[in-house]
């Protein structure tokens, strides 16, 4: 048994939580009320596979392996009244009652602290109910409070308490033109900063990229919340596929740090998703293995905004599911590697790799996406990735040279000294990423 | 609970607010997600179906606490919030959002001093410059590569030669540059036309046009070593096949 | 047994689909031209146009007609072998695909770097037992001939025993009867994708076959006529779910093949057709799902559909915003449409489908809709939009007819007084739009019968009203319009609302027998 828990952390890291749960349920054949669907009698994906992720309880029932914390009470009100109401057992939804107010400090020492104990009881019996817990999987974002408070104090919490278990992030980072709170970026620098060390691998999602191709992909003029969160669903489910389904590649979380990340600061691989098809479109368009392959190399299907056209790979993943050869697989990879923008780092250790997960991705109903028989889910430690970093980077300078907010902090028992930390910890970061670019001779070979 | 769009010059974010608060709380909660500061708050809210101004609270009006019911409403709110303080922070923050300023980044100095960092992690496995083995292979590379394009390419521009460079299968072309590059890259290039377009430009490098140019993706550069030239009679390039079989 | 077959020799007949340099093309002629006295020309016609070079004419000779101008080109056989050909059978695709082993993957690389992959000589294993494999995907793999005998047919039915969901998309077989006979044995098949085919040959000899394994046909883009495909479906009995899509079918077409569609169709796609209206005899089948978008739509039907759950009709031609109530009525159970693409005009302005207001509006005039235009709505925002919606009528700044029972379940649920001053102007205003007409019938002797209809009632809409009073076949008719003057103009138009021909408060309708 290698067992995942899953901690949805905060306002966004609970929704998304939910798109996961509700499609991680269709994808096992598992009802709201927790129940096997008429007609199965066991969950699909195999009994390796799916007890990963939930758990069964003596009366042929499943729960998640999961916990809800927020500190404060509307969105897990929403999943305590919600169709999955029945999913869950009490216990495993954690709210407070006083917010974070969109402030780091009293997410990760004030409010966020008060919680703490409740928090890490409810893991403890979800850990006890383990035979050999492999590790943590977190989704919160990095710009709220509670989201990049609490989160990366539960991440360090769990470093001291479960030693080397792995812990891999579904981090919502700041959109580039829209930010939901004035301190986005000192959030999010500060969580970066705590978490650095703590998390093995941390796959972001910006929920403009994710708007954009709901607008451009799914021809949805209007994408709603829900539109996002199933998207961002497909995605997660995509990459944890391999730990829930039989198949190969990254079959425990482990493996996802030694494929992808050859030193553990630089952990945060760019995750690619194809087809994102309309049902309209789906079966006009070929989706043979080699156009959605061609497709993940696009900015837009790209989780973040940026141009890996402009950066080096040290490491791809493609993880493909569903109805493929290795053939067309084998033909796929010839063109990748004919394209002069894929770039590698030649002195990495790390390499290109391969998996396959047999079972073909589930479409959750309204979600627009067509139901297709394969998609490929790319996940590259790309240098471009920086862009990122420094777009939030930057947004903190401006922002801290005139100490704007930094009261807010200093107020909930926040040391000042630990902003200065954090940037210069970032701005190593961002060093560390050319360090990454420099000396690769491959490209040289020929352009 | 009702749910508010809150909209500043810097944030647009939806959340859901009790439906009694005083205006002195509800603006304290404001204030930690749009940093404006209360006695400078000026607030319009709105219904957001019709977008019907249900109040506006001006700045001077800040204390006045006495309704607590302005949230009460059973439909989602907008509330638009300006910093009547045009010197306050959120506006010269407002202002400076489009300005073209680089992140402050870390001195090399500091960079070397950090324990964790990709450059010690380079330093200690010998990995890129720090691989010495290959730093000398690489020396000696280009010394053979200098002689090769100094004592046979050079005499061949324009002859049928065989490409092998980038992992890939070999490929036929014609040589038709030697020599260094603008830019970027050190040492001599042999620039070849294929006649497929599996190369990777029409012979320019960064805006210098070194041969042709030629189709694009007909060109490439490659290391002289990389290049077989081919004998005469071996390597026919059928260019010009195409057109004749076809009316 | 797992030895591909023999080569097919390379030599082509008239008709036969070839795959040239990644073009496809069909077969025109084949024989010496002027230009090449001594050798065997090969005139065919491309699918892409772009690709042609003349209409099948050189040297002032014509050989062969294209169906569509410059599409066709004249190739020298040594021509079409060094841009690459091949036809080969079934069979031998399926070995070729399914039989493949992962060897070469294990010698793949990028720059310097080996690329390492993980469980493919599994999933080879896996593939290579044909007898366990459910899926098959053959899609563009140069198929011309589905089996070359009975024997060989025998071979691939006990070898795919277990297939239910075959894709053979894009291929080169054009034969309709060998089509059937290859699927009739393969009994566990249940999902047909033969989309992208040119299915040219074997209709004249094609008998019946019990395809009714097949609950799911896609047949997009494959060239069809109505009459065709009405042909090919009176073979599969039990679908559920058809996709017709990009095939230039029109209303008769789709009226035509839907005469034989089982009760149990649930999903159709005729996306990117040539449809001015709703098939009518969609009013006969239970179906839930309905995608229409990319045709010429511009109303609704003058039935209620109460299976349809979910409704793509964007991209089409619906002008005006009343059509949205039209559509509430006709399909009274949608609970998710798109309707992007329409330019569906209130008070004459164009509606933005992105902004706010239009999105509340057109949600609000549904009554159970959850999902327009791919957003997702919750209950909150339904609330909204009703609330907004109920706003703008009731200030009289919406065009809202409010005669509809839609109007009166709004108010009903937000308890609003309905006796408002502004409520009965509106009415009054409705009213006045309603028009009264005459219908004169030229056989019958029957005395004018009174009509009441909306200007903006289409021609066919108007007709099938009379044809139902008079009990007269909608086809078989045809109005003409008395103006006050007294002078008849004939109304041809079946998809024009009656308003474009100028008839008001009345004005004569005649109706006589449409000449054959």
């Amino acid at each position: 048994m290698r067992e995942v828990i899953s901690i949805n952390v905060g306002q966004a890291g609970c929704q998304i939580g939910n798109a996961c749960w509700e499609l991680y349920s269709l994808e096992h054949g598992i009802k709201p009320d927790g129940h096997l669907e008429s007609g199965l009698t066991k969950p699909k994906g195999g009994e390796e596979g799916f007890s990963t992720f939930f758990h069964e309880t003596g009366h042929g029932k499943f729960v998640p392996r999961a916990i809800y914390v927020d500190l404060e009470p509307n969105v897990i009100d929403e999943v305590r009244n919600g169709p999955y109401k029945d999913l869950f057992h009490p216990e495993q939804l954690i709210s407070g009652k006083e917010d974070a107010a969109n402030n780091y400090a009293r997410g990760h020492y004030t409010v966020g602290r008060e919680i703490l104990g409740d928090v890490l009881d409810r893991i403890r019996k979800l850990a006890d109910q383990c035979d050999g817990l492999q590790g943590f999987l977190f989704t919160h974002s990095l710009g709220g409070g509670t989201g990049s408070g609490l989160g990366s104090l539960l991440l360090e919490e769990l470093s001291a308490e479960y030693g080397k278990k792995s812990k891999l992030e579904f981090a919502v980072y700041p959109a580039p033109q829209v930010s939901t709170s004035v301190v986005e970026p000192y959030n999010t620098v500060l969580t970066t900063h705590t978490t650095l060390e703590h998390a093995d691998c941390t796959f972001m999602v910006d929920n403009e990229a994710i708007y954009d191709m709901c607008k451009r992909n799914l021809d949805i003029p209007r994408p709603s919340f829900s539109n996002l969160n199933n998207l961002i669903a497909q995605v997660v489910s995509s990459v944890t596929a391999s730990l829930r389904f039989d198949g190969s590649l990254n079959v425990d979380l482990n493996e996802f740090q030694t494929n992808l990340v050859p030193y553990p600061r630089i952990h945060f691989p760019l995750v690619s998703y194809s087809p994102v098809l309309t049902k309209s479109k789906a079966f006009h368009e070929s989706n043979s293995v080699s156009e959605i392959t061609n497709a993940c190399f696009e900015p837009g299907n790209q989780m973040v905004k940026c141009d890996p056209r402009d950066g080096k790979y040290m490491a791809t993943c493609l993880l493909y599911r569903g109805d493929v050869v290795t053939r067309d697989v084998q033909r796929a990879v010839e063109q990748v590697k004919n394209k002069k923008t894929v770039q590698l780092v030649d002195w990495c250790p790390t390499g290109f790799k391969i998996g396959i997960c047999y079972e073909p991705p589930t479409a959750t109903p309204n979600s627009q996406l067509a139901s297709v028989d394969r998609a490929v889910c790319m996940l590259s430690n790309t240098t471009s990735i920086a862009e990122a970093w420094k777009r939030i980077d930057r947004k903190f300078d401006l922002m801290y040279a005139k100490r704007a907010f930094v009261h807010w902090y200093v107020g909930e028992g926040m040391e000042e000294g630990e902003f200065t930390e954090a940037r210069e910890d970032l701005a190593a970061l961002e060093r560390d990423y050319i360090e990454v670019g420099a000396d690769s001779y491959a490209e040289e070979e020929e352009f | 609970m009702v749910r508010v769009i809150i909209e500043s010059e810097l944030v647009h974010t939806e959340k859901d607010f009790p439906r009694v608060l005083k205006l002195s709380e509800f603006k304290e909660k404001l204030y930690h997600i749009t940093g404006i500061e209360p006695s400078d708050m000026d607030l319009v809210v709105k219904r957001q179906y019709d977008n019907k101004e249900i109040c506006h609270v001006k700045k001077e009006e800040a204390d006045a606490d006495a309704d607590d019911s302005f949230l009460a409403s059973a439909e989602t709110l907008v509330v638009v919030a300006t910093d009547t303080n045009a010197h306050s922070v959120t506006n010269q923050l407002a202002a400076q959002a489009d300005e073209p300023a680089p992140a402050q980044g870390i001195s090399e100095e500091d960079y070397l001093q950090r324990d964790q960092s990709v450059l010690r992690w380079k330093m200690a496995h010998g990995y890129g410059r720090f691989d010495v083995a290959q730093q000398s292979q690489r020396a000696a590379q280009t010394l053979q590569d200098e002689a090769y394009a100094r004592e046979q390419l050079t005499a061949a521009i324009g002859r049928a030669c065989r490409v092998t460079a980038d992992g890939r299968a070999p490929r036929e072309a014609v040589l038709r540059y030697v020599g260094p590059l603008p830019s970027g890259a050190t040492g001599t290039w042999c620039g070849v036309e294929f006649a497929e377009a599996t190369g990777k430009n029409a012979g320019c490098v960064q805006g210098v046009t070194l041969f042709g140019p030629v189709a694009p993706g007909h060109g490439s550069f490659v290391r002289p070593r990389a290049v077989e030239i081919l004998a005469e009679n071996e390597g026919a390039v059928h260019h010009d096949e195409e057109s004749d079989g076809e009316i | 047994m797992l030895k591909p077959m023999a080569e097919t020799p390379i030599s082509y007949e008239v008709g036969d689909r070839l795959k040239i340099g990644g073009y496809f093309c069909t077969v025109k002629f084949i024989g010496a031209i002027k230009s090449w006295p001594s050798v065997e020309a090969y005139g065919v016609e491309w699918d892409d146009p772009n690709r042609g070079k003349n209409s099948g004419t050189v040297d002032g000779i014509h050989y062969f007609d294209v169906d569509r101008p410059n599409s066709g080109s004249f190739l020298k056989e040594s021509k079409i072998k060094t841009l690459g050909v091949r036809r080969i059978n079934f069979y031998e695709a399926l070995l070729e695909t399914y039989g493949s082993s992962s060897n070469g993957m294990r010698s793949l690389s990028i720059g310097s770097k080996k690329i390492e992959s993980l469980g493919f000589e599994k999933l080879d294993a896996k593939n290579k037992n044909l007898k366990k494999l459910r899926k098959i995907t053959l899609r563009d793999s140069d198929i011309a001939t589905l089996f070359q005998d009975q024997n060989e047919l025998d071979i691939i039915v006990r070898e795919c025993t277990s297939v239910n969901d075959l894709d053979l998309s894009l291929n080169l077989f054009t034969n309709v009867s060998s089509l059937c006979q290859f699927v009739e044995p393969l009994k566990s098949l249940q999902t047909l994708d033969i989309s992208q085919n040119k299915l040219s040959s074997g209709w004249n000899d094609l008998r019946r076959y019990d395809l009714s394994h097949i609950t799911k046909l896609r047949l997009s883009s494959c060239d069809l006529s109505g009459g065709h495909i009405g042909k090919l479906l009176k073979n599969f009995n039990a679908l559920k779910m058809l996709d017709l899509s990009y095939n230039k079918l029109t209303y008769e077409g789709i009226q035509n093949l839907m005469a034989g569609v089982t009760p149990t169709f649930e999903e159709l796609n005729i996306t990117g057709n040539n449809l001015e209206s709703f098939p009518e005899l969609l009013a006969h089948m239970a179906l839930k799902d309905l995608n229409i978008s990319n045709n010429n739509i511009s109303n609704t039907l003058p039935i209620a559909i109460h299976s349809i759950e979910t409704l793509d009709l964007s991209e089409n031609h619906l002008k005006v915003r009343s059509r949205i109530d039209d559509l509430n009525i006709a399909f009274p159970s949608l609970k998710n449409i798109r309707l992007n693409g329409n330019d569906l005009k209130s008070n004459g302005s164009s509606a933005d489908i992105e902004d706010q207001a239009t999105f509340y509006e057109v949600l609000a005039r549904f009554d159970h809709v959850m999902v327009l235009n791919g957003s997702i709505c919750d209950i909150k925002i339904r609330k909204e939009a009703e609330m907004y919606f109920i706003s703008k009528v009731l200030n009289s700044e919406l065009d809202y007819d409010i005669s509809l029972p839609r109007w009166s379940r709004l108010i009903e649920s937000y308890d609003i007084d309905t006796n408002t001053i502004s409520l009965n102007k509106i009415k009054e205003r409705r009213q006045s739009l309603v028009l009264k007409i005459k219908v004169r019938s030229v056989e019958g002797s029957d005395s004018d019968l009174e009509l009441s209809i909306l200007p903006s009632f289409t021609v066919r809409y108007v007709k099938s009203i009379i044809c139902r009073k008079l009990k007269l076949d909608i086809l078989e008719v045809k109005l003409a319009h008395e103006n006050s003057k007294g002078m008849l103009n004939e109304i041809t138009h079946n998809f024009c609302p009656v308003s474009d021909f100028s008839v008001v408060e009345g004005d004569i309708i005649h109706v006589h027998a449409a000449s054959k």
